[in-house]
């Protein structure tokens, strides 16, 4: 089917159908109250929060061995033949698909470095202290070429027959109208290229770290093997949600032999918690070219389809959902806190000097916590620093043991026997790594921003006891859209990917290739030589050259990692940093909108107090209808935002910042 | 000096090492290699887990005797060497055989009990009266798989070099799976590679599974030999086989032998509709479930895409279809598509025809890694007795000469070296092979050519250009030139 137009899709239900809960006209409708309540505050943060769900995208990232069929599955997926498929060449490009309502390409090319092979720079520009905060890598996102082409030349540039990639070419970014991404889902297909083992492996993870899925391609012609277990022990701890995808099923008879071996080995890896499903792509190929339905449902397709739709939008949607509402709750309160203020004026008019009394130190109070010298500013401050220094620390214990591991390796053999495994298995092993350390990373920040919310709503006492955990989720929310920055929602054109392939993939692995690539040449001959003459002089020629090569592969080796250390190192500061800052708007933001609530109030105060006989009773009158009207909004969001998860059997995942600030609120 | 005078040569050193060292390990280790110089030619079957080693055995042996079901069943070396009555012995640790009762299961594949703890088991020996085992015995090993390469390269070698320390293995079938060349697990499998007495020369890759490398269509052989020519011209790939060929086993198993069951049932599908015919095919479900196939009940057909693949049962009745093969023949004919006569071929060619040497080379590694295990001065002696005979051994020379080829070839127009791979016998030792004739050249042809490539080599030889390298394969391309002139047109 190579290459072949797939039929147009049949008409299905689209997942947009089954979006959750928010409701456009509640945030509509909040907004026009905001207006004509006169808090232009308030509607910039509806807008805010509306333009963010529209914004929303769930990462889907597509991984496996080289072959295993994750290009023909990302296609039959969309129904339309979008990656090359080829039974030799592989892909060879990162893609990333999303809906768009018409079908466009864009290649994404590195931006040019200042000299080619001045590694020493390169790597000293990606640790510059970031004391200007648009830094470097800012600046790299920037110049990333973007280049749109005509679908048709796709194939041959991120497949070509001679396997020879443009080495500047980071990515491209397809988008086509396909309802199953219409609703914000993107596709991510990594290169098989290099399997699992090295690059492909390191990609991947990078990848992963934003993602909201990993569906992991295994081929049914045997059972899952060491290199993939040990890739989805990694990925487990870095993505909230891994499904196996069997695929191939058409092409062995006795799959589900395989099916049930691979659900054993994910068991005894301690991997239960990984879900399988068996598909046939192919199967749906013919079934879409015969209009054969039953066929289709044979492909197993389908159950992935709902799958996705059921465990992955679903839920992505339900947690954004939740932080809209949320949010949208909280712009509400305020509203109400307005009007409550008024109708206690009003109708205690004798108290109203107290009350104005009361709103005035509440105004100065929150002029305080916006100061420098609050508590929550100082955990805060403390907080980023802690973080940073702990992960770094995590980070260099990481690398040190690799080191150990990789100097093991080496003196027990002869590096030019091994290093052409060896090289791949460190780059493989550093990813692992990288990924587990990034993830305590995320986990961190995510306590840290959960504790100074705490501490901000303690100290305003406004948000009441049953907001105050929920909305967490806002605030992580407002955190996590930031850390994008450094690793959340990976989307190919972020900064990130950029930091990592120019970072880890490209500057390190010149700098490693040119430090050592010759001495492993040469080796074999020697050797040979050895066997055939056996005589003394080559053998201690031998043996010395073995020494000295030892000695070059401990040092590249320790290059590596040093290397990776500091460009890193340099990343967890960058990202520390950025969730001090973004918290830090986040609650100043915060003070100035609930100031200005009480500004409002404390002038309707005044006004309501100098209100007399009939004006007082019809004023009253509107503001507690107002006040019916602003609760049963509250009301209505409320009980929009709190709905059960539904079908939500998964347990709590281990990393997602969302999913452990909503475990939080309903422990709460 | 022929290759038999070789092998005595070698037999008579080994005889006087053993003597030599006296009595202990080294002069066992001296005695299991000249019982292994006279023995059949020794061939390794190594690959990946799940790679389709032991299927690929069962199709070299035309019988299927290795386990082959869906998981890892060889778990441990199993040696398949031919005897006059079947006969299975569990060999322990400290090399004692424990015959074992040759029960074969409903599939004919062995079931033995082995009776005794894994780790304490150091191999099975399977002596069978099969055609297929006269001169060359066959060592199934455990399938292999990697953690961290160094650890799981030294473990893997103490396994070779178990087998290279036991008996010595004259040449090695690596099984590659369809993998991208770039991929860890795809050299890694290479790891292996006992360095002291291996290297290309005695090495092939076997594309296994060749038809799962097309999603098993009709086209698959091609794409598979496609593949299978890109990992050919891989350069990393030339230094450690000598070329790599697709073979697709299971098929080559089921067409040796296909019951009348099977034929007929390939003969209903070929009844039907082409269409129709391809659209049961697509998965063995719907195959099972069809209900335009009554004559042949549901369990023959799964038994029958079971035991044939989805490729083979497309292609026999594909076959059966377009009239182009009788029913009785179809076992030949899917056979041939299998690919497993280009590996015998293969093995034929390159192996057994250098039986002697590579035994002989074989031998010499367990006398030089004995001799430099002695003290001085009886080392020196020693060594300089096995030296000797390397050195009035042509066959070695060009062994050596052909590793070197493919291992750190020296700079020489590709052309050259093509032709040098071709001389030192690298396609095939009959002299008009050697020299890139074809098979039906007459004598005035090859000394002809024999001629011209000498007198080509012999200005290679003597040019001051060439560097070492060069010059060295130049002399040795030089003396097998000279040797066919000899042999074709001996002196009157």
């Amino acid at each position: 089917m190579t290459g072949a137009p797939l039929t147009a899709p049949t008409p299905r239900p689209t997942p947009q159908s089954t979006r959750p809960g928010a409701r456009p006209e509640v945030f509509a409708l909040a907004r026009r109250a905001a207006g004509a309540y006169r808090r232009p505050d308030l509607e910039r943060r509806i807008d805010r929060l509306t333009a963010d769900l529209d914004a929303r995208r769930t990462l889907v990232v597509v991984a496996g061995d080289f072959k295993a069929g994750k290009s023909t599955l990302v296609n039959l997926l969309l129904r339309m033949s979008v990656c090359p498929v080829d039974d030799d060449v592989a892909t060879a490009v990162p893609m990333s698909i999303e809906h768009s309502p018409t079908t466009t390409v864009t290649l994404l090319h590195r931006p040019p470095r200042p000299a080619p092979g001045d590694v020493a720079s390169a790597v000293g520009e990606a640790t510059v202290p970031a004391g200007a905060d648009a830094g470097t890598s800012e600046a790299a996102q920037d110049e990333v070429r973007r280049t749109p082409i005509a679908f048709e030349h796709l194939a041959a540039i991120v497949a070509p027959t001679d396997g020879e990639v443009d080495p500047e070419l980071l990515g491209a970014e397809v988008g086509v109208p396909s309802p199953l991404l219409a609703g914000g889902l993107i596709l991510a297909d990594c290169p098989g290229d290099g399997g699992l083992g090295s690059f492909g492996r390191l990609r991947s993870l990078a990848q992963l770290a934003g993602a909201a899925c990993l569906l992991f391609a295994t081929d049914a012609t045997s059972e899952l093997n060491e290199a993939e277990l040990s890739f989805l022990a990694v990925a487990a701890k870095v993505c909230p949600l891994v499904l196996v995808v069997l695929t191939k099923t058409d092409l062995v008879p006795a799959w589900r032999d395989v099916y049930d071996r691979n659900l054993g080995r994910l068991d005894d890896a301690g991997l239960g918690r990984i879900e399988q499903l068996a598909v046939s792509a192919h199967l749906r190929a013919y079934a879409l070219a015969d209009g054969d339905p039953g066929l289709d449902d044979a492909s197993g397709m389908g159950r992935l389809e709902r799958w996705l739709a059921d465990r992955v939008l679903a839920n992505a949607e339900r947690l954004a959902d939740r932080s809209a509402l949320v949010g949208l709750l909280l712009c509400i309160d305020q509203l109400e806190r307005q009007f409550d203020t008024e109708r206690r004026a009003l109708t205690d008019p004798a108290g109203a000097a107290g009350l104005t009394a009361e709103l005035e130190e509440e105004a100065s109070r929150l002029r305080g916590l916006r100061d420098g010298a609050a508590r929550w500013q100082q955990v805060l401050n403390d907080g980023s620093t802690d973080l940073a220094a702990k992960v770094d620390l995590d980070l260099r214990q990481r690398l040190r043991r690799i080191e150990r591991e990789a100097e093991e390796s080496i003196d027990g053999e002869d590096p030019a026997d091994i290093w052409e495994t060896f090289e791949p298995w460190l780059y493989g092993r550093v990813a692992d790594e990288l990924a587990e350390n990034f993830a305590i990373l995320r986990t961190d920040a995510s306590q840290l921003a959960r504790t100074v919310a705490g501490l901000f709503h303690a100290a305003a006492e406004t948000a009441e006891a049953r907001l105050s955990p929920v909305d967490v989720a806002a605030v992580l929310g407002a955190v996590d859209s930031d850390a994008s920055v450094e690793l959340v929602r990976f989307k190919l054109s972020s900064r990130a990917f950029v930091a990592f392939r120019a970072g880890y993939g490209g500057v390190l692995m010149a700098k490693f290739l040119t430090g050592f690539g010759h001495a492993a040449e040469f080796a074999p001959a020697a050797a040979v030589m050895g066997i055939l003459l056996g005589n003394k002089a080559v053998k201690d020629e031998a043996e010395r050259q073995l020494n000295q090569r030892r000695a070059a592969a401990r040092n590249a080796v320790r290059r590596y990692s040093g290397d990776v250390a500091l460009v890193a190192s340099a990343q967890v500061r960058d990202h520390a940093r950025a969730v001090q800052r973004n918290l830090r708007d986040h609650f100043v933001e915060q003070a100035d909108e609930f100031e200005r609530g009480i500004k409002v109030a404390l002038e309707q105060a005044r006004a309501s107090a100098m209100a007399t006989g009939d004006a007082r009773t019809r004023r009253l009158k509107d503001v507690e209808s107002e006040l019916e009207r602003i609760r049963s909004l509250a009301r209505l969001v409320a009980a929009a935002a709190q709905q059960p998860s539904p079908g939500g059997a998964r347990p709590a995942a281990l990393v997602s910042p969302d999913t452990v600030a909503v475990g939080a609120g309903s422990g709460a | 000096m022929s290759e038999d005078a070789l092998v005595g040569r070698v037999a008579a050193l080994l005889d006087d090492l053993t003597a030599a060292v006296g009595p202990g390990p080294a002069a066992a280790e001296l005695v299991a290699a000249r019982t292994t110089l006279a023995g059949p030619l020794r061939v390794a079957v190594a690959g990946w887990m799940k790679a389709g080693k032991s299927t690929l055995l069962n199709a070299l042996l035309g019988e299927p005797l290795a386990p082959t079901d869906a998981g890892e069943c060889t778990r441990v070396l199993t040696e398949f060497r031919y005897g006059p009555e079947p006969a299975v012995a569990v060999v322990d640790a400290a090399g004692v055989a424990h015959p074992r009762p040759p029960h074969r299961d409903a599939r004919g594949a062995l079931d033995i009990d082995l009776d005794m703890d894994l780790e304490a088991v150091r191999r099975l020996e399977v002596a069978w009266p099969l055609p297929a085992l006269a001169g060359v015995s066959y060592l199934d090993t455990p399938g292999l798989e990697s953690p961290t390469p160094g650890l799981a390269a030294r473990a893997r070698r103490a396994l070779l070099g178990e087998l290279a320390g036991d008996r010595g293995v004259d040449a090695v079938i690596y099984l590659m799976r369809h993998l991208h060349a770039s991929d860890v697990a795809f050299l890694e499998a290479f790891a292996v590679a006992p360095r002291s007495d291996s290297g290309p020369v005695n090495a092939v890759g076997v594309l296994a599974r060749a038809d799962e490398v097309g999603g098993g269509r009709l086209d698959a052989p091609v794409v598979a030999e496609r593949v299978a020519a890109r990992y050919r011209r891989d350069p990393r790939l030339r230094r450690l086989v000598q070329t790599v060929v697709p073979v697709n086993g299971l098929l080559a198993v089921a067409a040796g032998r296909l019951g009348e069951g099977e034929v007929a049932a390939l003969g209903a599908l070929a009844q039907l509709p082409g269409p129709r015919r391809a659209a049961v095919l697509r998965s063995a479900e719907l195959l099972v479930a069809a209900p335009d196939l009554a004559s042949v009940s549901p369990i023959v057909r799964a038994e029958l895409i079971r035991h044939l693949g989805p490729f083979g049962v497309r292609m026999g009745a594909e076959l059966l279809a377009a009239g182009e093969v009788e029913p009785d023949v179809l076992g030949v004919a899917l056979r041939a598509a299998s690919g497993i006569d280009g590996l015998r071929g293969l093995l034929q060619e390159r192996f057994a025809a250098r039986a002697g040497a590579l035994s002989a080379r074989s031998a010499l590694a367990v006398a030089e890694r004995v001799a430099s295990g002695q003290d001085e001065p009886v080392r020196s002696q020693l060594l300089g007795q096995v030296e000797e005979v390397v050195a009035n051994a042509p066959q070695l020379a060009e062994l050596g000469a052909l590793n070197l080829l493919r291992l750190a070839p020296p700079r020489m127009p590709a052309a050259l070296l093509d032709e040098a791979e071709g001389l030192l016998g690298g396609f095939g030792t009959a002299p008009a092979e050697r020299l890139g004739l074809g098979r039906a050249a007459g004598p005035d042809e090859v000394a002809g050519a024999a001629l011209a490539a000498a007198d080509r080599w012999r200005a290679l030889s003597e040019s001051p250009w060439g560097d070492v390298a060069a010059t060295r394969l130049a002399r040795v391309a030089l003396r097998a030139c000279e040797g066919m002139v000899a042999e074709v047109a001996p002196p009157t």
